[in-house]
């Protein structure tokens, strides 16, 4: 994939570059907010990763608004310091998808950057998704393994949704208690994690392969093939 | 500009004419002679005021026994009879 | 007509002292005292025209319609009885005139006499429908005497008047009256304007000593309420109360600063000995990289206790009021409920769920949201195993109070003051993974509502209580 990086820090931008690269996309930097709206709106990404504060007088706030004034589309992720709720209202209401606060570890921004740039790729309306013999129908909200049906919590259901439809991507645990709770804090206890296992315990355990894997330092992941 | 009801010559003019109502009258109650004598005394005495007072006062009392029945004594300054005789 | 009063100067003090300079004349206390004497004299010119007008005034018209009456009456005889009862009558007047007050003068169409008792017909009186004031000589006394002129058939005139005495004598009275009035406002003025500019001073002395010592530093000062409850006293209650509050958020500040350099060096220390350590020491390159994920792993625990500081700083500075509006409690715990029961079972104890249907509260949802999402880690975490936590939602009179409770170690009764403060950690939490902001949290968020934490001890364990007012019970605006 195709991912701009608009950052000012040094560090911070060789590092975000550095890892995605390892991860396999292809990206470009610009380091202050003048290089980055140009490079942004000439050129076409899959996802832009934007901090908020920059040099060059014009802040990412404003790049996302130009950008979507223009009515590009491009899937954009708030790097930012500026960690307050009101703050973090302002840069999604702006028309930003998704934000980060620094400090953040590498595998949270990746696992971000992928969903994101994702699900900017054409997302027709389905009713049934399907990992090799699992099987979710969205009508009927029933869940079949291997032809057998399976009885989940509605929460349940939709944490194995959201696992589902991020099939062969990282999703952390931040992720998760966004998207299937929409809770925005750090509950202290690991409670994602003990979800994931009651999950499990439904979906995995009476089957021989296992679907869900846990990926180290970063979160879980779903599909066939172990991780 | 002066008034000229405030002079010896007006309350002569009075006496004269209390003097005549008071002759002609058939019973001329005593205090009313006394009260016209008094009225001319005090004129030539040069208080020509209280003079002029007392005879005008008598001459109400005569006008109004002529005219009705007698009347409860009016007070000292009583109210003017607008209506006119 | 001499209807003529002597306007008091307003505003003797300012001019008094005008010599001494701007500076004076910038004080609002002198500023105060001269609007009031100002207004002291202007009621008293404006009590003096209305007394005029119902004493005088109305005489005046009373006279004036006595005369109009006369006149009437007058030119009804001259209708009857022509120019000589006319004579007759105003001779009948005359005698009868006991007030003697009096004045009649029939004329000519060449303004000469021809009866009545002022000698000539007046140069002054020149015409109808108007009133003439007219000085006259009655037994030798000098008197006004109001007069009108009305024209009869045949160029004849006929002049009625009243004197005025009454009239005169009150106008000679109050005026003489009027320099003792004027001294009498003029002092009380003087004297009303002092009272009023010492009474200013004594107040603004007090705000503003108060307001000195805390500027320069001593904040136990407040400024002192007279006791009267009165405007003043509520204005130095205000202060006070905004001067408690920005000593306790002082407070709060030197105790986070405090809190911060203790708490926070540890792990700093921690992860730069591992660095250290590893960068000098490590043998392999996967020592290097267990020594570095550990060192970023301390990092990590170290943002998040700023998050949470920071998030603590924020509800308490108030700024997410702007986010208040009304939901529905019931789901909302009910969702948190079902995020730590599973928790509370993998730690083989239990969460008993107590909430009515419906809730509607007034608020900042997320906050609520967060603070009992902590009351709820905090009694899971001391949960022991096979205990119940429970979390019970009642509808009070004016509050919605949120319960959550545990059957764990607790907290003594005596730090349950001292546990909302940051980064107190009881000795029960020592061994228990946290950084002591929880409930400080919770406090906060409390407080952003209006609302309280209440701790009490569940013999054993803790019960915490959220209190919300209710939307109701919340001040509008």
């Amino acid at each position: 994939m195709r991912i701009l990086v608009v950052e000012d820090d040094k560090d911070v931008a060789g590092f975000v570059v550095r890892g995605l690269r390892e991860a396999g996309h292809v990206v470009e930097h610009a380091s202050n907010g003048r290089d980055g709206l140009f490079m942004a709106v000439s050129e076409s990404y899959d996802a832009v990763i934007l901090d908020r504060m920059l040099p060059g007088g014009v802040d990412g706030l404003s790049i996302l608004e130009t950008l979507r004034a223009q009515k590009h589309t491009v899937p954009v992720l708030f790097l930012s310091a500026l960690a307050d709720v009101d703050e973090r209202v302002r840069g999604l209401k702006a028309g930003g998808d998704d934000y980060l606060t620094k400090p953040f570890a590498f595998a949270e921004l990746l696992a971000r950057v992928e969903a994101l740039a994702r699900r900017g790729k054409g997302d027709a309306p389905v009713v049934k998704l399907i990992v090799e013999d699992l099987e979710l129908d969205l009508l009927s909200r029933q869940v079949k393994r291997a032809g057998q049906k399976i009885d989940l919590q509605p929460r349940e259901f939709r944490l194995l949704e959201y696992l589902i439809r991020h099939a062969g991507q990282v999703v952390t645990r931040t992720m998760l208690l966004e998207g299937v709770w929409d809770y925005h804090f750090d509950p202290q206890t690991n409670v994602i994690d003990v979800h994931i296992s009651r999950l499990r315990q439904k979906i995995d355990k009476p089957f021989p392969v296992p679907l869900i894997h846990t990926v180290r330092n970063a979160g879980y992941m779903l599909r066939a093939e172990p991780v | 500009m002066s008034v000229t009801t405030d002079t010896l010559e007006y309350c002569l003019q009075l006496h004269g004419r209390v003097d005549e109502m008071v002759r002609v009258a058939a019973t001329p109650p005593p205090e009313l002679t006394s009260l016209a004598t008094e009225g001319r005394r005090l004129c030539e005495q040069g208080q020509l005021r209280g003079g002029i007072l007392r005879l005008r006062r008598a001459l109400m009392l005569l006008l109004d026994q002529k005219h009705g029945p007698p009347q409860p004594q009016p007070p000292p300054l009583p109210p003017v009879d607008g209506a006119g005789p | 007509m001499n209807r003529r009063l002597v306007a008091p100067t307003p505003g003797p003090e300012t001019h008094a002292h005008g010599g001494r300079g701007g500076a004076f004349l910038r004080s609002a206390g002198v500023r105060f005292a001269a609007i009031y004497a100002a207004l002291l004299s202007l009621s008293a010119i404006a009590l003096a025209v209305s007394l005029w007008w119902a004493t005088v005034g109305l005489l005046d018209r009373k006279t004036e319609q006595e005369i109009l009456t006369d006149s009437q009456a007058l030119a009804l005889r001259w209708d009857e009885a022509g120019l000589a009862g006319l004579v007759a009558a105003v001779d009948e007047r005359l005698a009868r005139d006991i007030e003697d007050d009096k004045i009649y003068l029939l004329a000519d169409p060449s303004n000469r006499r021809i009866s009545g008792n002022l000698s000539r017909w007046p140069a002054e009186v020149i015409g109808q429908k108007m009133w003439y004031d007219l000085p006259i000589a009655r037994a030798g006394a000098r008197l006004l005497s109001r007069v009108a002129q009305f024209d009869l058939p045949g160029g004849f005139h006929l002049l009625v008047g009243r004197d005025i005495v009454v009239h005169t004598r009150l106008l000679s009275l109050l005026t003489g009256a009027l320099p003792w009035a004027l001294g009498v406002v003029l002092v009380m003025a003087g004297l009303g304007a002092l009272l009023v500019r010492d009474l200013f001073r004594r107040m603004l002395a007090n705000v503003s000593a108060t307001a000195a010592a805390i500027a320069g530093g001593d904040f136990t000062q407040r400024v002192r309420l007279s006791g009267k409850g009165d405007e003043f006293d509520q204005l130095a209650e205000t202060i006070n109360e905004m001067l408690d509050r920005i000593v306790r958020l002082m407070e709060g500040v030197r105790q986070v600063s405090n809190a911060i350099a203790h708490d926070l060096r540890t792990p700093i220390a921690r992860a730069r000995s591992r660095l250290e350590d590893a960068s000098l020491h490590a043998e392999s390159p996967a020592e290097l990289h267990a020594a570095i994920d550990r060192a970023t792993a301390d990092l990590d625990g170290i943002a998040k206790v700023f998050q949470a500081l920071l998030r603590i700083a924020e509800i308490e500075a108030g700024a997410r009021r702007s986010a208040f509006a009304g939901f529905d409690l019931a789901p909302l715990l009910s969702d948190l409920a079902e995020l730590y029961e599973a928790v509370a079972e993998e730690r083989e104890s239990r969460l008993d769920t107590d909430v009515p249907e419906h809730l509607p509260a007034y608020g900042d949802a997320a906050m609520i949201q967060q603070a009992v999402a902590n009351l709820l880690d905090n009694a899971v975490k001391f949960s022991p195993t096979g205990g119940i936590v429970r979390l019970v939602a009642t509808v009070q009179p004016n509050a919605i109070e949120i319960s959550v409770i545990d059957h764990g170690p607790g907290i003594p009764s005596d730090d349950h003051a001292r546990v909302t403060e940051r980064f107190f950690r009881g000795e029960a939490a020592r061994s228990t993974p946290g950084a002591g902001l929880g409930l400080a949290l919770v406090q906060a968020v409390a407080q952003l509502h209006g609302g309280t934490l209440r701790l009490s001890d569940a013999a054993p364990g803790l019960c915490a209580v959220l209190s919300l007012p209710l939307p109701d019970a919340q001040p509008h605006g």
